[in-house]
Parts: structure tokens; C-alpha cells; sequence
């Protein structure tokens, strides 16, 4: 409100507790309140305006606007968009082209829509010179039914991926890169035959090619450990994947669970295409659990996660299928990649409060281990990571969280825009 | 001789004036006891406040919601605190382009409270053509134009919650309408899609944000997850266009600068205060400027604006896209000791609503009575007007709240046509529940005395008054009462006492001749009657409520009543 506008108002107010009254009444043959009132409001018919606005108004009316570019921008035009890479930690700021057409042909995107086809194409790179070209095409709900199938092809390089040796007993200080490139083909399909029931097959055809890390901050794998050493790190072969997979989810809100659960068991059998030397299998079971207490503003989740890899005597598993712990979602104190080996396990407990309408926070504790042969992978000698967590969210879904996660290697601050669990 | 009146009477008097010259000058004048200004006008207490003066066409000026929330949310924008400015000095609201005192000045027959806004029976049958789709707002909805050639606009009720948005906006908007406000006319329909048609050159905006024109085909996408009814039809609620010109919303505080009708600052207009009361009643957390409308309109050859509240789609359990959020009603958006608290005792700490117990019914969503206080609910953030309500403005709005019987308000849950009857019951049960915890809260804020009328009896004239709280069952009846007799002046403003104290248990005593002031100068006297209550529970009842009587040629009215300016919590 103007001053101008506040000194008019003052004097209407003043109108009404008598200075005015008086001389009003004088001069009127009959007072009358009515009149009075009406005076005022033909007086002010003098002295109206359009209403204004105040610079902190103006200001976020501009960022509204701008808002509204960026959302543009981010919607795109005709299917091409701004695009990221699905690159792994580290990789710096990420940015490229896409091209999305969910429901080709169709005005409208809808899940359940009969012989539905979605085409996605990526290309991004990073800072840190992370590189992708991708691109999927899945037709949903065949013929009217439960089934669906999806093609993807894939291009990728990640010139600092970390590794700091294998087993559990490696070191934080023997941090090296290495560069992971590969090419990848693949197909799957599933199907939901009842809601959260979910049955999956994947066949997929990699190329994958290792080689010397170029991360400036640290020596390249090859330089620190003799590459001999390392399954795969050699002269990688080609590969055929085929995997089935069996899950049941009855969280209430995938994004943000905050009740049910989810079950699952994944089966993948690794092929060599050359010698056969790297043919192995693995196997991965994960179960999740939340118990919600007073009306759900407290949750209780509890996740474990096994993977175990499985080769004949004489074989191997490459160092760059083995389940890994570390980083933003696994062992959340210790860096990405820091423990590798053929198995895993991993425990984590959350303790969920809500401190405010839309800001979740976590208790949380990460235990597990890796392990070479499947009977180590048992209770002893655990890694464990414990922090403090921040997750901003909306109804259905946490926007980012905010991690704070303490190990014996220190404390590491995870910043992530998807919900850990 | 006291006689018994009706217990729903109200003050029944003939003349009115606005009462800010009452209460900002008379206890000014009381202390000092010098000569003011002129206290009653002969056309004192005015019904009517003739805020529609022919005025210059005006702009459409719309509010900005961010803006909204951040300035109500991390400040005070509004400039003037004290009482409600544009009542009457009987205390009450006169009709404006506000407000249409409605429940709380007469009694309202079922059907013209269930009838509430609507001047039709809805949307006319046959071919609806559809001929647009808003951006605004949350909740999925389209336009239509009916064969009468009335506009309507369609909000059809989240696919997931089937009944939730269509029922709390048939309740509230009927109440709200019987409170008095202007609200815009809503009814419960059954689309037929076969008799949906789009109007040549109809667009909408699509989430690319591209204009594109609308087809038969997006029609049936819009109702494609909609739950059908036995005949096919589906249930949404149709909204007609509220007749003029658009030109933004209205805010809960200062003035619209370019509108000359508009004088009196919001936050301190007595509907827009108390307000507060109606809102915490039905659960209206969405009551903020976003959800009113200005109208510039003409009637009766001439233009001005008109004033309404809507969209009650977040009233009652509904949430609009989702049943209501369970802090809806208990907590602002940002309330800095709470969010602290809730970061730092690592959930040991709990809101009390947090434990509230809601029942599974789809068509009512999240609303209870049980954890209902209605002194500490809250919209999604701070109103200005809310929060300069005082135990006058709270006291003025539980009264009108408690003129609603429950017969009348289980009808108007029928309106609703919810289809269940369980919830149904359930609903009405809720809104009955917080309705008496509303009126037992709020009508004891302050000196609770009402239905005040001088009668002619053969000993002279009588003075007699009701204790609304005692009425209402908010309190035991065991006041008595103080009352002080004085002389006014009514030019000068000058008051001097007559005689004594006189304590009475009955609540009516004889008009003394000794009290009456001086003729003024159209030969009306004014005498004061101070009536303080006395009753245990309630020591602040002790704050007198001041009644202004005016002999106007033998004949005795009650002409002022100044009720005692108690805070209440912001």
C-alpha cells in the first residue's frame, strides 16, 4: 500500500470519527450517515488509481515468467529436450540433447493406452567428459494386454570411473580411475499380470572395453595394481545377458514409500562370447520394508540386499559386473565404488520423522560387506556408515534429499534428486 | 415483569450507523469525559452500506499466489489494527457488496438455505457444449455452454476419490451463502458424454503449453478414468460463470485503490474477520485471496464490484486433488518453531494431529471433530484479516454459525448426494460436532450478551437481553449482571453516570426516565445502559457491553451496542 493510498484511507477513517462529522452535520439540512458515506466514496472517485504492485511483487512476477521459460525449455519442442546422462557419481555437471515421444501417434500419455509406443533418444556428456548416446523404443500393453516389450541401445564412457581395488580389505588411499567404455543391446519385456506383480526377462549383447583412467586427482587403475590381477581389466569380452526377474511392490508411493514393501529376486546369466572364460551367473535378492506409526508421519524402513555371483571352478567374474558398495544409496559413508567384489551384502535401517509438511528427515544406518566367496558374506566384520538425512519432498515423491553420512573414512555430504530407498 | 422472548431472537432494531464512530471515539470520550463528536445519526444503524456507486469501468488485476503466500507468510502486509470498522452501531454487518446478512439477521426456510446461491436447477438438459478447458487451478475441469446459452464450468471430482471435491463444494458453497457471503452458483450434475459436443475453434492449453483445439477424442480422455454412475452419467459439479466483467481477486487487507466503493481497509471489515470462524468450522485451509473473485457488474444502471469467495474444493476432508493433507486446518505452511522442533528432537516431538484418527470413507476424506480445536485452527497460511479478529468479530460470527439447526445441516449434506449412507451420517455427525465446538468456543470470547429490545410494559418501557452463551450451552446459567445507567449527549459525546451500580439476576430491568440526555438537534435522546456479567466460569465477562437507547418521540429503540474489544489469538 502506497503511502498516498494509506493517507486516503486515514481520511476516510477520520471522516467517520468526527472532524468531518461535525462540519457535515452543519452543513447538511438533514445528517444522515448515509450521506456521510457517500460522500466519502464520491470524494475518493476523485483520487482513484490502478492498483500496484510492490517491487518484490514485480520481482517474483519476473521469476514466474522465467519459470515459465525454463519450463518451457525443459518441456521442449516437439520431443527434443535438454537432456542428462544417466552417468554415475562423479561425473561433474551433465547436459546434452534428448528426444522423447511417449505414446507416439497419441495426444496424450496414457500408461494403459493399447499398443502404446515410446521412443527415447539421449545424448549427453559431462564435465568431467563423461559421454552417452542412447536410445530406447517400448511398445506397452500388446494388443490390449499385460505385455510389454522394449529395445535399447547404448554407447557410453566414463573416463574416471573409480575403483580402489577388490574385496573388502581394500584401501581408501588406493583410489584410481579407470575408463569404462562399452556398447551395449538389449531387449526385455514384462508383465503385471496383478497389480505390483511383476514378471521381466532381459537378453542384451555388451561390448565392453577397459582401459587407463584419466582422472587428474588420481593414478590410472592400471598404474597402482597389475591389471593381471584385476578379472576383466584385460581384454574384455563381448557378452550375451540373459536374465528373468520376479518382484512384488505394494509401497504406497514408489517415490516416497512410507508403507508396504517391495520383494524382488533378479536372475542374470553372463555369456563370454570369446573364451568363456568370464561366463558366470548372478543373482540378486532385495526386500524392503516399511512400518508406518502415527498416521504414517513415522516410518520405519528396513532394506536388505543381497548379490551373489556364481562361476564354474576355473572362471571369473569381471570386476565390472561385480556388485559394488558405496556411494549415495549402498554404504552411504564411504565414496562410490569403494568396496567391490563377486558378492554383497547390504543392511540399512531408516528411521523417518516428519519435521515439516514437506521435509522428511532420516536416522540412518548402512552396514554390509563384500566378499569373494558366498560363505563369507555373513554377519562379521561389516562396514557400517550412519548419518542424518534431509528429503525434501512433495506428496508422491522426494524431490532431493540431503545426506549426511558418517563412516570410519570420514564424513561424506550426498546430494541426490531421487530417494534412496 | 420480564416476558419470556424467543431463544433465536435477535436485536431487532429499526436504524443503524456505522459503529467505528462508537468504538474508536466513545472510550476516548468515556476516559475524558470531554465533549466529541456526534454519536448517532437519525438514520442510525444503518442495514445497508450503498457501496455500489456507479464507477469507472476497472481493469482486471490479478493477484500473484506466490506473492501471496510470501508476504502473508513472512510478514504482516496490512496497515491498520483496532476493531471492525464497517459495522453498524448495533455491532452487526449491514448488506454490502460483501456480504447479504442471511441466517444470522432471519429465519431462512430449508429450501432457501438448500436453494443457496442457485437461480436455476443447473445446467439445461440436452447437448452441452464444451468450449474450453481453464488453466487455473488444480482440479481436472472444463467449460461448457448449456442450450439456455448459460456458461458453466465443469470440475469433475479426482478420478481416485470419487465424490470428495463435488461434496465439500455443495456443502460449503450453501453454507456460506446462508452466512451471508456471495458465492457463485454450484451444482451437482451427471455428464453424459454422448451429449457432450465441442464448439468450432474450442482450444486448450496442453502440457507442452501449446493451444491446441479440442476434440472429441480429449473430451474422452478428460472422463476416460472417471467412475460412471449406474446410468452411465458422471458425477462432477458444475459452476455457473458469475455474471460481469472479471478484474482479479480481492485481498484480506488495505483497499482496492482503483475501486471508490471500497473504503474501508479489509482487515478491518468485520465479515472478512470473522471469517475466520466459518472457515475453521468447515475446514476452509484454502481461505486466502487466491479463492475470492471480483466481479465489476451492473445493476440497476450502474457499475461496480462485487465481491465473492470460491472454490471450496479444499474444504471439509477434500484436499481438491487428494482427501485433505492432515496438517490442513492445524498448521501454517512455515511456522518457525515447529519446523525447528521438528528437526531437532528427531521426531520424539509430535504434532497433536498427528494422532488424529480419520475414518475410510472416499466421499468425505480427511475431516473429523474429535482433535477439532477450534480456537487453534489455522488456514495454509496467515490471513491478515484472521488474524485482527477479535471477541467482537468472533462473537458475531458464532452466533450466525449457531442459527444453523442440525436438521438443516444434514440436509444440506444430502445435497451432496454422497450415496453412501454411513458416510453421509458420518459427515453430518462431523459438521454438527465442530459446529458446537466452534459456537461454545467463540461466544464466550467476550461479554456474551445479545437479543437486545426495549417493550412497552404497563410500568414503562423494559430493557431486556438474552446471555447467548447460556442459550447455547456454553456456559451454566448462573450469571448475574451489573448495569450502569448514564446520560448522553448525542452531539457532544458527553456521557454522565446516573445513579448507582444496579445488579439484577434477571436479565431485564426498567428504563429509569432519569437517563436520558439532552435532545439533540433533531430532538432524539440517547441514554446508555453499561451491562457487565458476572458469572464464575468467566471473570473477562465483567468487560461491559455498552447499549445505546434513543427516545425518538416517545417511542424507545435500541440504537448502539458496543461490545467489549477482547483479543484473541491471532
Amino acid at each position: 500500500m502506497t503511502t498516498k493510498h494509506r493517507a486516503r484511507i486515514i481520511a476516510v477513517l477520520a471522516l467517520f470519527i468526527g472532524v468531518e462529522v461535525s462540519a457535515h452535520a452543519q452543513t447538511s439540512p438533514k445528517p444522515s450517515r448515509a450521506s456521510l458515506l457517500e460522500a466519502s466514496r464520491l470524494a475518493r472517485m476523485q483520487t482513484i488509481e490502478p492498483p500496484s504492485r510492490k517491487t518484490i511483487e514485480t520481482e517474483l512476477t519476473r521469476f514466474d515468467q522465467a519459470m515459465l521459460f525454463v519450463g518451457k525449455v525443459q518441456r521442449g519442442w516437439h520431443g527434443i529436450r535438454l537432456a542428462g546422462g544417466d552417468f554415475p557419481a562423479g561425473a561433474g555437471l551433465n547436459y546434452g540433447i534428448g528426444f522423447t515421444d511417449n505414446a507416439v501417434g497419441a495426444v496424450y500419455e496414457d500408461l494403459d493406452m493399447p499398443n502404446r509406443l515410446d521412443v527415447n533418444f539421449v545424448a549427453a556428456t559431462s564435465t568431467r567428459s563423461y559421454h552417452q548416446l542412447s536410445g530406447d523404443v517400448a511398445f506397452r500393453n500388446i494388443g490390449g494386454s499385460i505385455l510389454n516389450v522394449a529395445a535399447r541401445g547404448k554407447w557410453y564412457e566414463h573416463p574416471e570411473a573409480d575403483f580402489f581395488g577388490l574385496g573388502a580389505d581394500s584401501a581408501e588411499d588406493d583410489r584410481t580411475s579407470y575408463l569404462d567404455r562399452g556398447l551395449e543391446f538389449g531387449g526385455n519385456l514384462w508383465l503385471e499380470p496383478i497389480r505390483g506383480l511383476r514378471f521381466g526377462g532381459e537378453a542384451a549383447w555388451t561390448d565392453p572395453r577397459i582401459g587407463s583412467g584419466q582422472d587428474p586427482r588420481f593414478p590410472s587403475t592400471d598404474e597402482l595394481f597389475d591389471p593381471s590381477t584385476i578379472p576383466g581389466f584385460e581384454n574384455p569380452p563381448e557378452f550375451v545377458r540373459l536374465g528373468g526377474s520376479v518382484s512384488y511392490d505394494w509401497r504406497d508411493k514408489p517415490l516416497r514409500p512410507r508403507a508396504g514393501g517391495f520383494y524382488g529376486v533378479k536372475l542374470t546369466n553372463f555369456e563370454d562370447q570369446d573364451t568363456g572364460q568370464f561366463d558366470f551367473r548372478q543373482y540378486e535378492f532385495d526386500v524392503q520394508q516399511y512400518m508406518p506409526w502415527m498416521n504414517r508421519f513415522r516410518v520405519l524402513a528396513l532394506r536388505a540386499n543381497v548379490v551373489i555371483s556364481d562361476a564354474d571352478a576355473g572362471k571369473e567374474v569381471p570386476f565390472f559386473y561385480m556388485p559394488n558398495l558405496g556411494g549415495g544409496e549402498r554404504l552411504r559413508g564411504f565414496r562410490e565404488f569403494r568396496f567391490r567384489d563377486r558378492n554383497s551384502l547390504l543392511l540399512t535401517a531408516e528411521y523417518r520423522w516428519e519435521a515439516w509438511w514437506a521435509l522428511e528427515m532420516a536416522l540412518f544406518a548402512d552396514v554390509g560387506k563384500v566378499a569373494a566367496e558366498r560363505r563369507d558374506l555373513d554377519f562379521h566384520n561389516l562396514e557400517a556408515s550412519y548419518g542424518l538425512g534431509f528429503r525434501f519432498h512433495s506428496t508422491e515423491a522426494v524431490s532431493f534429499r540431503f545426506d549426511l553420512a558418517f563412516s570410519r573414512e570420514g564424513f561424506i555430504p550426498l546430494l541426490r534428486y531421487t530417494h534412496v530407498f | 415483569m420480564c416476558f419470556k422472548r424467543p431463544t433465536r431472537s435477535i436485536a431487532i432494531v429499526a436504524v443503524f450507523s456505522f459503529a467505528c464512530l462508537l468504538s474508536i471515539t466513545a472510550p476516548a470520550q468515556q476516559v475524558t469525559g470531554e465533549a466529541g463528536a456526534r454519536r448517532f445519526f437519525p438514520d442510525d444503524p444503518l442495514w445497508q452500506d450503498s457501496d455500489s456507486l456507479d464507477i469507472p469501468s476497472v481493469e482486471e488485476f490479478e493477484l500473484l499466489e506466490d506473492y501471496d503466500f510470501v508476504e502473508n507468510s513472512f510478514g504482516d502486509p496490512a496497515s491498520f489494527d483496532g476493531p471492525a470498522v464497517n459495522v453498524n452501531t448495533l455491532d452487526e454487518v449491514p448488506d454490502s457488496s460483501w456480504f447479504t446478512n442471511r441466517i444470522g439477521a432471519h429465519e431462512m426456510s430449508p429450501s432457501e438455505i438448500l436453494t443457496g446461491p442457485n437461480t436455476t436447477d443447473g445446467p439445461a438438459k440436452g447437448v452441452w457444449t464444451v468450449t474450453g478447458r481453464p488453466w487455473a487451478g488444480i482440479t481436472p475441469k472444463f467449460t461448457i455452454r448449456d442450450s439456455r446459452g448459460d456458461t458453466y464450468l465443469i470440475k469433475l471430482d479426482p478420478s481416485h476419490v470419487p465424490g470428495l471435491v463435488s461434496s465439500a463444494e455443495v456443502i460449503s458453497t450453501k453454507i456460506f451463502h446462508a452466512i451471508g457471503y456471495h458465492v457463485a452458483e454450484y451444482y451437482l450434475v451427471s455428464i453424459d458424454v454422448a451429449k457432450l459436443e465441442v464448439e468450432p475453434g474450442a482450444t486448450f492449453k496442453f502440457d507442452s503449453g501449446e493451444w491446441l483445439p479440442i476434440t472429441h477424442s480429449d473430451l474422452e480422455h478428460w472422463l476416460r478414468a472417471q467412475p460412471r454412475q449406474p446410468d452411465g452419467t458422471i458425477r462432477a459439479v458444475a459452476s455457473k460463470y458469475i455474471a460481469g466483467k472479471p478484474v482479479g481477486q480481492f485481498r484480506f487487507y488495505g483497499t482496492r485503490s482503483d475501486d471508490p466503493n471500497d473504503v474501508f481497509p479489509h482487515e478491518l471489515r468485520r465479515e472478512l474477520r470473522g471469517y475466520r470462524v466459518f472457515a475453521a468450522w468447515l475446514n476452509h485451509d484454502d481461505s486466502r485471496a487466491l479463492n475470492t473473485f471480483d466481479s465489476y457488474l451492473e445493476e440497476g444502471g450502474r457499475h461496480f464490484i462485487r465481491h465473492y469467495l470460491l472454490d471450496f474444493g479444499s474444504n471439509l476432508g477434500s484436499g481438491s486433488t487428494n482427501p485433505q493433507e492432515l496438517r490442513g486446518g492445524y498448521e501454517y505452511y512455515i511456522e518457525k518453531d515447529k519446523l525447528l522442533k521438528g528437526i531437532f528432537t528427531f521426531g520424539l516431538w509430535s504434532r497433536d494431529w498427528m494422532h488424529a484418527k480419520y475414518p475410510h470413507y472416499t466421499a468425505v476424506g480427511n475431516f473429523e471433530a474429535d482433535f477439532f480445536e477450534a480456537g487453534k485452527w489455522k488456514p495454509n497460511y496467515p490471513n491478515p484479516a484472521f488474524k485482527r479478529m477479535d471477541g467482537a468479530d468472533a462473537f458475531w460470527a458464532a452466533r450466525i454459525v449457531s442459527r444453523f439447526s442440525d436438521e438443516i445441516l444434514r440436509a444440506i449434506v444430502a445435497e451432496a448426494q454422497i450415496g453412501d449412507p454411513e458416510a453421509e451420517r458420518y459427515l453430518g455427525d462431523v459438521i454438527i460436532q465442530r459446529r458446537d465446538k466452534v459456537v461454545r468456543h467463540w461466544i464466550v470470547a467476550s461479554n456474551p450478551l445479545d437479543a437486545f429490545i426495549v417493550t412497552r410494559r404497563p410500568a414503562g418501557w423494559e430493557l431486556s437481553f438474552d446471555n447467548a452463551a447460556v442459550r447455547v450451552g456454553a456456559a451454566s446459567d448462573q450469571a448475574s449482571y451489573q448495569l450502569q445507567w448514564s446520560k448522553l449527549d448525542n452531539l457532544s459525546g458527553r456521557e454522565d453516570p446516573v445513579g448507582g451500580l444496579v445488579v439484577i439476576d434477571e436479565a431485564c430491568l426498567l428504563v429509569p426516565e432519569s437517563v436520558w440526555g439532552p435532545e439533540d438537534d433533531v430532538g432524539d435522546r440517547y441514554a446508555l445502559a453499561s451491562i457487565a456479567t458476572m458469572h464464575p466460569d468467566f471473570p473477562h465477562w465483567s468487560e461491559p457491553v455498552v447499549i445505546s437507547l434513543r427516545d425518538r418521540a416517545g417511542q424507545i429503540d435500541v440504537v448502539g451496542i458496543e461490545r467489549p474489544r477482547i483479543a484473541v489469538d491471532p
